[in-house]
């Protein structure tokens, strides 16, 4: 891949701003910064993950780094007792609600929803792409769609989920978006 | 780059993922009060440095976020094997047939 330098749309001085995307004609990858979203980290004991599905409706994913996807939300199973939420912003009250009636065990339910900032990174070239500063092999045979991670790209942690064969979504924590945006961006131009 | 396997996420993972955390294999006194001054500061600070075989924990910090342990040689560098913790510590024997 190649690119113009002068036609990239990511100006760092302007931060990260809402709704801009780098789209290189003629080449394969697209980076678009995603609306507003609601987002939750569950913490719940493995033993009760079951009854805590009954009680709220909600279908946890229960197998590591894979997710659970609806029309309401995204769940992501980052670690045995540990899930991301992500859903519209007029969900996350509704989503709320429905944990409250998980009331038989302790679970830590924290609003996370401004935490992050999320890209999607779209195009034949989107797996090269994130590979500038994600070493794992995003082979469709290692790194399936629906497939989720957290990992690290460059110094940054970020949450990595394979939404389609050629669309990944990250979350990132808001502050390191430029610098992420930064290395995407020299990372593109060098391709 | 170094490819550590995680026992919670049953993958192997780029080394930048993980971060050391020490000695594995190490229980906490059950009555630290009964204790001298002498045997806690050895709980504490004294810790084994083979050459060879070293049982160690590990945190799949940028991953699962768990702990868990390995063998690795500290000549070699080479992580003979990983398990979970609260699992025993693997025989002379397991290891012996995983380093080859
Ligand atoms: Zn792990």
């Amino acid at each position: 891949m190649s690119s113009d330098a002068t036609n990239s749309t990511l100006e760092m001085d302007q931060g990260v701003t809402m709704g801009q995307s780098l789209d290189h004609p003629g080449q394969s990858f697209t980076v678009e910064l995603m609306g507003e979203k609601s987002r939750f980290s569950l913490r719940l004991r493995e033993s009760n993950v079951a009854a805590f599905a009954k009680a709220t409706g909600l279908a946890l994913p229960t197998k590591i780094n894979t997710v659970y996807r609806d029309d309401d939300a995204l769940i992501m199973c980052l670690a045995p007792d540990e899930w991301l939420i992500i859903a519209a912003p007029e969900v996350g009250a509704t989503l709320q609600e429905k944990c409250k009636r998980h009331t038989a065990s302790p679970f830590s339910l924290v609003d996370v929803s401004h935490r992050n900032v999320a890209f999607h990174i779209g195009g034949e070239g989107a797996a090269q792409l994130i590979n500038v500063g994600c070493p794992l092999d995003l082979d469709l045979a290692t790194f399936p769609v629906g497939k989720c991670t957290r990992t690290i790209f460059e110094r940054a942690e970020i949450v990595l989920f394979r939404e389609t064969e050629t669309i990944f979504h990250i979350e990132i924590w808001r502050s390191f978006a430029p610098y992420f945006l930064s290395v995407l961006s020299n990372g593109g131009q060098a391709q | 780059m170094m490819m550590i396997e995680c026992p919670i996420c049953n993958e192997k993972r780029p080394e930048l993922e993980f971060r050391y955390a020490g000695e594995a294999h190490i229980a906490r006194p059950e009555n630290p009060s009964a204790l001298s001054d002498d045997e806690w500061a050895k709980y504490l600070f004294i810790r084994n440095n083979p050459r060879g075989t070293h049982f160690e924990r590990w945190v799949h910090a940028h991953g699962c976020a768990k702990f868990f342990n390995a063998v690795r040689d500290t000549v070699s560098d080479k992580f003979v094997m990983t398990y979970k913790c609260g699992e025993q510590r693997p025989s002379p024997e397991t290891i012996a047939e995983r380093s080859s």
